[in-house]
């Protein structure tokens, strides 16, 4: 009998971190189903690629910086699988590998490696080729145009739908179209339908949580209605705005990222917030017609600052949960003392309020609601 | 935010030992007892329900925790004379103690429960003499019913909670001797002059196959649902009852017996269970049979790599089958596959955070204890800490965030202690 010594508790939840980096590989393969349907077999050699290049270069650079090698570590996998979804289908090949290469070799491993990096590897790799090729990286083949492999003729390019709102033009086609996919964009964010139902599956899975895309999306909705570019229906307005670019693909994936993100839920909604502040801001006044990477990146910034701004809230500020108890007790009292001060006309002759007793009541029940309730400091 | 949204659900796996009969194993070969030193006094922080209640998983007698260090080694003796018990055991340093209350007061009850009132020094007297435990705070029994009598409670309630999985002492002892249980309720209630009796158990059992009743000798059994720990939940129930006293199932069991039979505390109930164990169930063991024994008892039938004494969530490895089963042990769990040692780099995925009930941050705490921050620590308020093990189970990276988070709290209290 070989007893060995253990750690409490004793019994562990069955998932691990591989099983979170496989639900979301999993959860990216319907969106380059779609891309493959819209596109050709071109996205799948680009998915390829940018996974291998990502995948071999992070070991490459764990074993410069003299780490454990692991082989079923897939981190780099998934920011490979992010990029291309972000970039055009008819982007050169050498765009994503540049891309891939800059995410791995200077935003992730020189800051830490996994679980130390302060920028999202993505994003900053998508941040240095719309920097490099901005021309390349904003320009988009038509769906169902099956591009070539390899581009020896030139595919004919168009301009995308934020390019149009960036110049206060209505896009053109079908709502419904831009919903399902069927519209110019990143080859990953134009199937709308497709990215939502995978974040649903990821929080269903508990892989993300839902704070960061809903106050992503809920702030750039609430700007856009506030804001709007377009003298279309409010609605319709709003709703472009949110179907082009990347802002819903970067907000379900990619500003969803655990390490660079902040872990607390009011932090997250702050941050979420942000993210969907800085876009709008960003397609209003930057240069690019999307600015949804750059305001990522600029959160990213943020995110030890606000999850002390939850720590200060939740131990400082209240040393404790909200005491809705006492919070209540109080509204009561406060309550009772309004009415206590309302002036009645009454054409009675005898008074109806008695101040000194209803006094004494609101006080004995704010005494005996903090004596019950309310947490100890 | 809400206390229903911490914790996580566990599947508690209490059968089949949550429905068997309990079984006795009161002849073990080898009895190691603990040491109990009266020159100490234990303070008086006592377990209520009322604003001050912190629910707390820590035991005040450090000492009875079990890697005690052992004093008494008693080995079976061959019975003296005929018809006798089988085996006695004698005391080679029998330890002498004054007692506090009188114990010429062990009266000869015929039946303690027709009787309209109990005097409390009676109860005190039989406390005493049969040198009473509760299980659930490891105090004695006489100090509790002390603060009892009084005065100032509304309702007595009888704790057979068993929130973690693997478990089900208490509420197999609530069900099986439940006239021992809860007449022994009744007594201190007429005692103390309480009419509100209640007892709580931990429903939200998947796999059982008998019910919990609602009412048993006419006490009504309340039942606590939710995710682990229940805490929180059972402050909330307590409270709408005024002040609640709170005491351990098998001290209400023992306290009847010490009043009908005369008979001294020194056994106690636990769970043997986990796929090593041939027969799992509950079983009335001799306090310091070894862990050894009481697998033997119930049969091993795989090689374990984990035996742990306490609970799946909250209990301790032990590598050393010999350690004693103690007044405080809940249960002897042997296990046939090791957990992972594998520890990956945490992703600050929050789940921790989420999970806590009280509302720590387990991952920064983590980084702030291997970083030797012990400003940042007292600032994340690691004293506030249970000691509940959700952390640790939840965490996708294996990060032993129990340990670190339990070290973090000696830590700030020793300062705390220290500024006043």
């Amino acid at each position: 009998m070989n007893l060995q010594p253990a750690k409490a508790p004793h019994i562990r939840f069955k998932e691990s971190v591989h099983t979170l980096f496989t639900d979301v590989i999993i959860a990216l393969l319907p969106l380059y189903a779609m891309a493959f349907f819209y596109y050709g077999g071109r996205t799948l050699i680009m998915a390829l690629i940018a996974a291998a290049v990502c995948y071999l270069l992070d070991i490459l650079c764990r074993k410069m910086a003299g780490k454990v090698i692991k082989i079923n570590d897939f981190s780099a996998v998934i920011t490979g699988l992010l990029i291309p979804l972000m970039l055009p289908a008819s982007v050169p090949y050498y765009v994503v590998v540049a891309a891939c290469a800059f995410a791995i070799l200077i935003a992730k491993h020189p800051f830490g490696g996994l679980g130390y990096n302060l920028f999202n590897p993505a994003a900053a790799g998508i941040a240095f080729a719309t920097a490099c090729w901005p021309k390349e990286v904003f320009r988009y083949p038509k769906p169902f145009e099956q591009i070539p492999l390899i581009l020896n003729n030139p595919v004919e390019l168009f301009s995308s739908p934020a390019a149009a709102l960036k110049i206060n033009g209505a896009p053109s086609g079908d709502l419904l179209q831009f919903f399902l996919g069927n519209s110019l964009g990143p080859m990953g964010a134009t199937a709308i339908l497709v990215i939502l139902s995978c974040m649903f599956f990821l929080i269903y899975r508990r892989t993300i949580s839902w704070h960061i895309p809903v106050s992503a999306l809920a702030a750039a909705a609430v700007f856009s209605l506030l804001f709007p570019r377009v003298s279309i229906s409010l609605l319709s307005s709003t709703v472009y705005e949110l179907f082009a670019g990347t802002l819903v693909f970067g907000a379900a994936f990619v500003a969803t990222d655990p390490v660079t993100s902040p872990s607390f839920p009011i932090a997250k909604i702050i941050y979420g917030a942000g993210i969907g502040l800085l876009t709008m801001l960003l397609r209003w006044f930057g240069g690019f017609e999307e600015g949804f990477i750059f305001a990522l990146l600029m959160m990213n910034t943020l995110s030890f600052a606000l999850d002390r701004l939850a720590i200060w809230l939740r131990f400082d500020l209240n040393s404790g949960r909200v005491p809705i108890r006492r919070v209540k007790a109080a509204a009561k009292g406060f309550m009772a003392r309004r009415e206590h001060k309302k002036i009645y006309i009454d054409t009675s002759a005898e008074p109806v309020t008695e101040p000194e007793q209803q006094q004494d009541e609101a006080q004995k029940e704010e005494a005996t609601a903090q004596s019950k309730g309310g947490r100890n400091v | 935010m809400a206390s229903w949204l911490c914790g996580e659900n566990l599947y508690q796996a209490k059968e089949p030992a949550f429905s068997r009969e309990q079984k006795e194993f009161l002849t073990p070969s080898v009895l190691y007892l603990p040491e109990y030193d009266e020159a100490d006094e234990p303070p008086a922080k006592v377990l209520t329900a009322d604003a001050s209640y912190q629910g707390s998983y820590e035991f005040e007698y450090p000492r009875l925790s079990c890697t005690t260090f052992l004093r008494y080694r008693l080995k079976a003796d061959k019975p003296k004379h005929e018809g006798e018990d089988a085996l006695s055991y004698s005391f080679t340093d029998a330890p002498k103690k004054k007692h506090k209350h009188e114990p010429s007061l062990l009266s000869n009850r015929q039946d303690p429960l027709a009787i309209d009132h109990i005097e409390p020094e009676e109860l005190l007297g039989f406390a005493e003499a049969a040198q009473i435990i509760d299980e659930t705070d490891g105090k004695p029994l006489t100090q509790k019913l002390e603060v009892l009598f009084e005065g100032g409670f509304n309702a007595l309630v009888c704790d057979a909670i068993d929130e973690q999985p693997y478990v089900s002492s208490n509420i197999n002892t609530l069900m099986h001797k439940s006239e021992e249980v809860l007449g022994g309720l009744s007594m201190i209630a007429k005692a103390a002059g309480i009419s509100n009796i209640f007892a709580l158990c931990y429903a939200d059992i998947d796999d059982a196959e008998t019910v919990i009743p609602h009412k048993m000798f006419t006490i009504p059994i309340k039942r606590v649902y939710g995710r682990y720990p229940v805490r929180d939940r059972v402050k909330k129930l307590l409270a709408k009852n005024g002040r609640c006293y709170v005491f351990g199932t098998q001290a209400l069991m023992h306290l009847y017996r010490a009043v009908t039979k005369k008979a001294v505390h020194n056994t106690t109930i636990i769970t043997v269970a986990g796929d090593c164990v041939g027969n799992p169930r509950n079983l009335e063991v001799r306090v310091g049979t070894t862990a050894r024994e009481v697998l033997e008892f119930c049969g091993l039938v795989k090689n374990p790599s984990r035996v742990i004494m306490g609970g799946s969530m909250r209990g301790a490895a032990i590598t050393d089958l010999d350690l004693p089963v103690l007044y405080t042990t809940r249960a002897v769990l042997a296990f046939e596959r090791p957990i992972e040692n594998v520890v990956l780099s945490c992703i600050s995925c929050g789940r921790c955070i989420v999970d806590c009930p009280r509302g720590l941050a387990p991952n920064y705490l983590y980084k702030q204890f291997n970083a030797h921050n012990l400003d940042a620590l007292i600032q994340l308020r690691a004293d506030r800490c249970i000691e509940c093990g959700v952390c640790s189970y939840i965490c996708p990276a294996n990060l032993e965030l129990l340990h670190v988070v339990k070290r973090a709290k000696t830590l700030v209290l020793e300062v705390k202690a220290q500024e006043e």
